[in-house]
């Protein structure tokens, strides 16, 4: 029996239901973050983090259809910020990033394009790979966010992919993400700086907005 | 880091949500003006003294908790009967991934853990001098 009354103390169970409205898994992930120890565990958190933002930004698309990429980022770092990451945009590591995020000393930068053409998000792949990470330790993962806002997004992630793969880039591998499967996919390949091995995490976010009622 | 700085990091972040940034203000100039002693509060206590809503003090204590301005550490304390166990931050992550938290002592998990476990906040860095 969960008590969430006024004078009970306020246990786990209680928390986690009154946390609901923040997202079903917000104590749980409150938890990981602050426990994180690890750069994976930092990660692991961080892409979940992300995607409850990215569910979100997409629930309301008419609202966004006048954003441009900084605005759509700085709408990301605002929401990880109030998280307690150490967020931000525009942060000088080796140019401005997008995004970066610093936790617990560990370092994630993410660049953000908006659909406009393949080149143009290619673009934002170099940055982040070439530009922004050095590719050493704490710094080998990376992520790419793609704001689609035209129709058909899953066709868009698929082109992406397709298109990525014939730049004749180092050891460049693919990864199935288990999460949002036909708008997440991970790819690895090898870090020119470094030398070691680089992974991007490239995230679709469904930002398409033509309705038909009322034209 | 003084009280007004802080404030003013809040206001900053919290520029769109007047909720959490008065919860944030009355938290803050609390935290400031204990900063000198020993801090053991619970989650029911930071509701009262931000005199907010239990999801606004949900939302403010993650932020507080976090790296831009560290001023409570979440600690998780069992109760069993009379006996209090302070956990250790392995132990609450392994009960928050796997959802089986041990018993400290004996090693075996505890039917029902969560109704059993009580959030509290302790000093983060940002009010060690």
């Amino acid at each position: 029996m969960i008590s969430t009354d006024d004078n009970a103390p306020i246990s786990w169970a209680a928390l986690e239901f009154l946390a609901k409205s923040m997202g079903q898994d917000a104590l749980a992930r409150q938890i990981k973050r602050t426990t994180v120890s690890e750069y994976d565990q930092f990660i692991d958190i961080l892409y979940a983090d992300i995607d409850a933002i990215v569910h979100e930004l997409q629930l309301n698309p008419e609202l966004r259809k006048d954003d441009d990429e900084d605005r759509l980022s700085i709408e990301i770092k605002g929401n990880l910020t109030h998280l307690g990451y150490g967020a931000a945009h525009e942060s000088k590591i080796g140019g401005h990033t997008d995004l970066s995020v610093q936790y617990k000393g560990f370092i994630w930068i993410g660049e953000a394009k908006i659909n406009r053409d393949y080149e143009h998000i290619f673009q934002g792949f170099q940055q982040l790979t070439t530009r922004y990470a050095t590719g050493d330790e704490g710094q080998c993962k990376g992520g790419l966010v793609i704001y689609i806002k035209s129709n058909n997004s899953k066709q868009v992630m698929d082109r992406w992919r397709a298109n990525l793969n014939k730049r004749g880039i180092t050891d460049l591998e693919f990864v199935e993400s288990s999460i949002r499967p036909d708008h997440i996919f991970f790819t690895r390949h090898t870090h020119e700086r470094s030398g070691r091995p680089f992974t991007t995490r490239h995230v679709g976010v469904i930002l398409g907005f033509d309705p038909k009622d009322h034209k | 880091m003084n009280a007004e700085s802080a404030i003013q990091k809040l206001a900053i972040d919290w520029a769109s949500d007047k909720d959490v940034q008065a919860a944030g203000e009355a938290l803050i100039r609390y935290l400031f003006s204990e900063r000198s002693g020993q801090l053991h509060l619970s989650f029911r206590r930071l509701i009262e003294i931000s005199n907010s809503s239990p999801g606004v003090t949900f939302r403010l204590a993650q932020y507080l908790t976090g790296e831009t301005l560290p001023l409570l550490k979440q600690r998780f304390e069992l109760i069993l009967d009379d006996d209090v166990w302070e956990l250790e931050d392995n132990q609450v992550r392994f009960a928050a991934v796997h959802g089986q938290l041990m018993h400290p002592d004996t090693g075996t998990p505890i039917p029902h853990y969560k109704e059993h476990v009580f959030p509290f906040y302790e000093k983060g860095d940002g009010l060690v001098d």
